[in-house]
């Protein structure tokens, strides 16, 4: 679906991109991982049309470079890291928001626009809280609603930078879930995760990236290898733990 | 039951609507309903409709036309910085407005020919506008606009008032200081010619934008990937607040805090969104700058307080009060 060869990015002169290449099949989760300052959000920028580039990205064998901006924002959502809605509007009506790209300049939003904006709050379990100002919610209620806004969309690619950085635990499987649900319906994700173990349980593949560099590409137990976790985190792993892929625990399902 | 948001929207039109006739019916000069424009339709028709149609027509037309602006470019001002402390001034346009009716005052050349006042303070606006979008450079952050606009007006304050420094005679100076105050005082037909086509091309300007001013709510990066351009956006609001707000000072003089009331008041109304609020934010600046303007026409006869003085005096505590809210909701 979304093919990345060559890229490279600069940020105020320096290189913090080089040669980044990787394609994601449709259905798949692929997860970026890497030390701070590695460039998986520059990398994710680039996808989403925020960053300067050199290189080739297609989406479908398209050039992305060539695609116009509307037909872009419909395919691709872009949740950036630790963003935030400027006015306190309700959280429909900040979901609503990614419905923008799929409406014609004069067309209101129909009944197909609510379903789909009904269904992504049950999803993110913002039901209850739809009439809500933004300002009045707790960070992992902001964290969601934002989710909700970029699947809302429903955007064949789904880039997130950080999503569940905000949440507990339970929230944190609940939209690793969501992410691994909008694969199985076809689309695809890439998200930027911190926590290896959660990257683990949850990605088809992973792409380790460090100091703008592709160290590994590939599933997850291959990429977190003991060599690679030493060489580019610094990290071993505990003996007694049940290894990367351990998360440890899961959540309870209820009706 | 609480009124919805289109309920309490109707009964604003209503007050809109009520102010405008009231400004048609009420003189200059004290309560005078009872010698008002009724009885004199009665007694001297011919008299009453000449001034109906030639004097309070035209200044309340003006009135409200300028305060829609008013509060229509204040609501885009306020989501396109994404700040509810925003006011269209701050692109310039009233400052620079001013400056340009000053210098034509100044000179004299509106002493020559009178279109040359609003004619200045339109251009002004317009190069003043222009100024702040190039200091503040295209890509700029939304901190960087709203330095370059205090740069810019207060550059203009500073040849304001070195015009009035220069002054050649009290004379002129007290022109000056009046037209500065603001007023609709004695405003014609043709002044409302020349206020027209810069507010209604500024009006198309701002048509549409709503859903981009919507999209704004997410920051300008994820807007940019809802599919749109934050930097046309941007300026295509500064032309259209050039336009629109530079043609209302030009004529009415330098009107404050309307533009920063409107859209706060009307902001509950539409859940808080941006693109919602535009036109209701110009209903509300109309109803503000008319019951002004009627302020100021109950006055006792020989007060002639200024418009600007009462816009500022009511809009003055109220940003106060918009501060204090906004400190309490930061903690």
């Amino acid at each position: 679906m979304i093919t990345a060869s060559r890229i490279s990015a600069r940020l105020g002169g320096r290189l913090v991109l080089s040669g980044a290449g990787f394609s994601a099949r449709r259905g798949e989760l692929l997860g970026l991982v890497g030390p701070n300052g590695a460039g998986k959000s520059t990398l994710l920028r680039v996808i989403a049309g925020l960053q300067a580039y050199s290189g080739e990205l297609t989406l479908h064998g398209r050039p992305l470079a060539a695609m116009p901006a509307a037909e872009r924002a419909r395919r691709i959502a872009y949740l950036e890291q630790g963003g935030h809605s400027h006015w306190p509007i309700p959280v429909a009506r900040l979901a609503a928001l990614g419905r923008l790209p799929h409406l014609a300049p004069w067309q209101e939003s129909g009944p197909e626009d609510a379903a789909i904006i009904a269904r992504v709050l049950a999803a993110t379990d913002l039901t209850g809280l739809a009439e809500r100002p933004f300002d009045t919610l707790s960070g992992g209620e902001k964290a969601r609603a934002l989710i909700a806004r970029a699947l809302a969309g429903e955007p064949e690619l789904l880039l997130a930078d950080e999503p569940v950085a905000a949440l507990d635990p339970a929230h944190q499987l609940q939209i690793m879930e969501l992410f691994r649900a909008h694969c199985a319906n076809g689309g695809s994700a890439l998200t930027v995760l911190h926590d290896l173990r959660l990257a683990a349980r949850f990605c088809h593949r992973l792409l380790l990236l460090d100091q703008g560099r592709m160290r590994a590409l590939g599933p997850p137990e291959q990429v977190l290898s003991a060599e690679n976790l030493a060489r580019v985190y610094g990290l071993r792993l505990h003996a007694e733990t049940g290894g990367p892929l351990d998360l440890g625990w899961e959540r309870i399902q209820t009706g | 039951m609480r009124p919805s948001g289109g309920a309490w929207l109707a009964i604003l039109g209503g007050l809109t609507l009520g102010l405008f006739v009231a400004g048609l019916a009420v003189s200059s000069g004290a309560w005078s309903w009872q010698e008002g424009i009724w009885r004199r339709i009665a007694t001297d028709p011919e008299l009453a409709w000449l001034i109906l149609g030639e004097v309070r027509l035209p200044r309340t037309l003006i009135v409200a036309f300028a305060g829609a602006s008013l509060g229509l470019c204040g609501a885009a001002m306020q989501g396109l910085l994404r700040n509810p402390l925003a006011s269209p001034e701050l692109v310039g346009s009233a400052n620079g407005a001013a400056l340009g009716a000053v210098t034509a005052l100044y000179f004299g050349f509106a002493a020559a020919w009178p279109p040359a006042l609003p004619a200045g303070g339109f251009l002004g606006a317009l190069a003043a506008t222009a100024a702040v979008y190039l200091l503040a450079g295209r890509a700029a952050g939304v901190a960087t606009v709203i330095l370059a606009g205090v740069a810019i007006n207060s550059f203009a304050a500073a040849l304001i008032a070195l015009l009035l420094n220069l002054a050649p005679s009290p004379y002129a100076v007290q022109e000056i200081l009046l037209w500065l105050l603001g007023s609709a005082a004695n405003r014609s037909f043709q002044d409302l010619w020349f206020l027209l086509p810069g507010t209604l091309l500024g009006w198309l300007l701002l048509v549409g934008c709503g859903r981009r001013l919507d999209a704004l709510t997410l920051g300008e990066e994820t807007a940019q990937t809802l599919g749109m351009d934050p930097h046309g956006l941007r300026l295509r609001l500064f032309v259209a607040i050039a336009l629109a707000v530079g043609s209302a000072v030009a004529v009415i003089g330098a009107v404050g805090f309307v533009g920063l009331v409107a859209p706060h008041l009307m902001r509950p109304l539409v859940a808080y969104r941006p693109g919602a609020l535009l036109w209701p934010s110009a209903l509300a600046g109309a109803a503000l700058l008319l019951a002004a303007d009627l302020t100021v026409r109950l006055m006792p006869a020989g007060t002639d307080l200024k418009l600007g003085v009462v816009t500022a005096l009511v809009g003055g505590p109220f940003f106060l009060y918009l501060i204090l809210r906004t400190r309490e909701r930061a903690l």
